[in-house]
């Protein structure tokens, strides 16, 4: 499915949005409108409870004149009241204007009157509210809506968790490619492993494949995939000694694999602007080593990619249809735009040599975090590893160093069995599994679709290290408010320049930054 | 979908819409009072004078007095008619009778026995404002995109129950338990009529 063009449907849209704010600011006014009375009758002989929230007292006096006073006072031994106001005499005439002193004993009543807010505005204030919070997510910026390729959930401990995303980097057929995340967390049971596949985002999933990839896991090491392409063996993991960021030591969160991740916020006048941290390794050890880095994108790149389709608007057909055909101009554009954000540059430096880069991480997605390790060839002794990358474009779970022993293959695991929705439920399906399995088929999934998706691993790898190998790409449905931002200037100024437009989104996007997380999570596709 | 297709499915919803909205109205009272006389809630601590009163009367032989400055004297008019109506501002409630003064002039003592209905509005319900914040309120539901679906109803069910409810904010009415004796506090003279007064002093509000 392609994307649906509907530009006059989305300017009307806008419109409506422009009307309805404007709604929603008048009701308001309205609100300071929505007023009742409350009066009160008090004997004279009540002065000491009347409310002095009123600010006025009448005063009905014995021959029928009135007098309303706005400030006042009792005198208790004068037995007076005394304020400034105005007197009435029965026919409502005024007839005295000013100082007033009334003695309490030509009263036969007080009247008070507070006036508050009428109780119905309270239940349409909170339906403003509800309304106004509705709006303002819709307005903030739809492009923090959720999205990003097929996600995968494993049962952890009793919980779902998201586990992994798919080939997140494939926007189009063209770009349909072998996506690989590691599993660290997830542990075979009874031989067997299920993963659940969903699509909770308003795109088109076509997956050609998925396979999980084991090999035994040596005793004390881990085996991590590689930047080569390679799965590496390795052994002696260990964090860095100290590491330091724009802001300081930032130790607390690269320095272990335990969730907790190193973001910075985006620079507010340059998407691009990068920042640096460095991390000190006191003591490497000599021979064959990886850098490994755990990590994956922060809301930057989807946002971008959004905004990109935003001010494609209508056209977002054709720049896909020329990705597709293979226009230079498209592919240098798009690849131009990726190039721009950047990954994360990774180098090192032994003590008394010089920075040499040895490779980059550039894994897409901004759901699951996955691992990466860049071998590197060390004599021995403290080393220094810098991670050079976009401000606020990526999060760091952790980096360690390890010795990489040697080179794995992994073993190929098959899906062996397909039900739809999440376990335990979910009829088999059998022409799902076929398609995963034959390669010249996809499955095509769409919002709201789930499977689960179950493997069985060998015998000969009772304590596996797992990783997720999935192909196919996916289509992300243009959503109308998006329609509404067409701007083929600044549409080609992006694949043109990158640069200077993501100078001029810096603002702009710090403006929503802080809330793009919640927005992004909330507009999850959920089928009921 | 062609595009006149598209326009009348817009105008159909806009139709849609803007019924919804009229409904909301449907369950207001209206205020009887000669527009502009009754006090605003905010005017209403300063206001001199007391509230609108309607009394529907029953059939019947008794007269309901009414003193004039023609003639200085309380006058017995019959109104042997059921139904007939007597509107003005709310003098003073006395235990057998409701004091009421026309805009016309005119004191007139009402007795209790023959009230059949009466209503009185103590100042300008807020019920205009509640209702047009409804109206706006449910307009404003386009910005909520799919969420219209929950929004709009929301406003209209909430919009119509409070517009009807504020409508009725300043009401009250004879008969209804205790309601009438709350009624004096919107009586120009909420202690009853000074003994002594002059009836044919008392002038209309302007």
């Amino acid at each position: 499915m392609g994307p649906r063009i509907r530009l006059a449907g989305a300017r009307r849209f806008a419109c409506g949005v422009r009307w309805s704010v404007a709604g929603l600011g008048a009701a308001l006014l309205l609100a300071a409108c929505a007023r009742v009375v409350e009066r009160r009758l008090l004997q004279p002989t009540q002065l000491e409870v009347i409310d002095r929230q009123s600010e006025h007292l009448k005063v009905h006096l014995r021959n029928g004149d009135l007098c309303i006073l706005q400030h006042w006072d009792v005198s208790q031994q004068a037995r007076k009241i005394v304020g400034t106001g105005t007197r009435f005499d029965p026919a409502r005439h005024e007839i005295a204007r000013g100082q007033l002193a009334v003695p309490l004993d030509s009263v036969v009543l007080l009247e008070t009157n507070v006036v508050h807010a009428a109780p119905q505005a309270t239940v349409l204030a909170a339906l403003t509210v509800v309304t106004a919070a509705v709006a303002v997510a819709c307005l903030t910026d739809p492009k923090a809506c959720f999205g990003s390729c097929p996600t995968f959930y494993a049962t952890i401990d009793g919980q779902e968790r998201l586990v992994a995303e798919a080939f997140s980097a494939s926007v189009a057929p063209v770009l349909e490619a072998v996506d690989v995340d590691a599993l660290p967390s997830v542990r075979p049971s009874g031989g067997e492993v299920a993963l659940t596949m969903r699509n909770e985002a308003y795109e088109t999933h076509v997956v050609r494949s998925v396979r999980l990839l084991a090999m035994q896991r040596p005793p004390g090491g881990r085996i991590f995939a590689g930047t080569d392409g390679n799965f590496w063996v390795a052994t002696n993991v260990q964090p860095p000694d100290r590491c330091l960021g724009p802001s300081g030591d930032c130790s607390a969160w690269v320095c272990s694999f335990d969730g907790r991740e190193y973001c910075s916020a985006a620079d507010s006048t340059d998407l691009a602007a990068a920042e640096t941290l460095t991390l000190h390794f006191d003591a490497a050890p000599a021979g064959q080593l990886g850098v490994v880095v755990c990590s994956r994108q922060s809301l930057l790149p989807t946002y971008l990619f959004y905004q990109s389709l935003a001010w494609l608007g209508t056209h977002a057909g054709e720049w896909l249809a020329a990705l597709q055909r293979g226009d230079p101009a498209a592919r240098a554009g798009t690849a131009a735009v990726v190039h721009a954000l950047g990954g994360i540059d990774v180098a090192v430096r032994a003590e008394g040599g010089t920075a040499s880069a040895i490779g980059r991480i550039a894994e897409t997605g901004p759901l699951a975090t996955d691992t990466r390790v860049l071998p590197l060839t060390h004599s021995g002794g403290p080393l220094t590893v810098t991670l050079r990358m976009a401000k606020g474009a990526w999060r760091i779970d952790g980096v360690a160093l390890a010795r990489l022993e040697r080179i794995v293959e992994p073993v190929r695991v098959p899906v062996r069995e397909v039900r739809r929705g999440a376990p335990p439920y979910g009829q088999r399906d059998d022409d799902a599994l076929r398609r995963l399995l034959d390669p010249d088929s996809t499955l095509v999934t769409l919002p709201g679709d789930i499977y689960t998706l179950r493997f069985a691993l060998p015998q000969d790898a009772p304590d596996p290290e797992l990783f997720l190998e999935t192909k196919g790409y996916y289509l992300e449905w243009m959503r109308e408010e998006w329609l509404a931002e067409e701007d083929a200037a600044h549409a080609r100024a992006l694949l043109l320049e990158p640069q200077v437009v993501l100078r001029e989104l810096a603002p702009r996007f710090k403006r929503v930054e802080a809330s793009m997380e919640s927005l992004f999570w909330s507009s999850r596709y959920e089928k009921r | 979908m062609r595009n006149a297709d598209r326009g009348v499915a817009a105008q159909a919803r806009w139709a849609a819409l803007a019924a919804c909205c009229a409904g909301l109205l449907c369950g207001c009272t209206t205020n009887p009072a000669p527009k502009g006389w009754l006090p605003r809630a905010e005017q209403a601590p300063q206001d001199r004078y007391g509230g609108w009163i309607v009394l529907e009367l029953t059939g019947g032989t008794e007269g309901a007095e009414t003193s004039s400055k023609q003639t200085s004297s309380v006058q017995s008019t019959s109104m042997r008619t059921a139904g007939a109506r007597i509107a003005g501002e709310l003098i003073a409630i006395g235990s057998d009778s409701v004091l009421v003064l026309p805009r016309s002039g005119g004191l007139v003592a009402v007795p209790n026995t023959r009230i059949a209905k009466g209503e009185l509005w103590g100042y300008t319900p807020p019920s205009g404002v509640i209702a047009a914040w409804s109206v706006l309120g449910t307009l404003s539901t386009a910005s909520n995109g799919g969420y219209l679906i929950l929004t709009a109803p929301a406003w209209i069910v909430g919009g119509s129950l409070a517009s009807s409810s504020a409508s009725r904010a300043s009401r009250l009415r004879w008969g209804e338990s205790g309601e009438w004796v709350a009624a004096r506090r919107f009586a120009r003279f909420p202690a009853g009529l000074p003994e002594g007064l002059d009836r044919t002093r008392l002038t209309p509000k302007p």
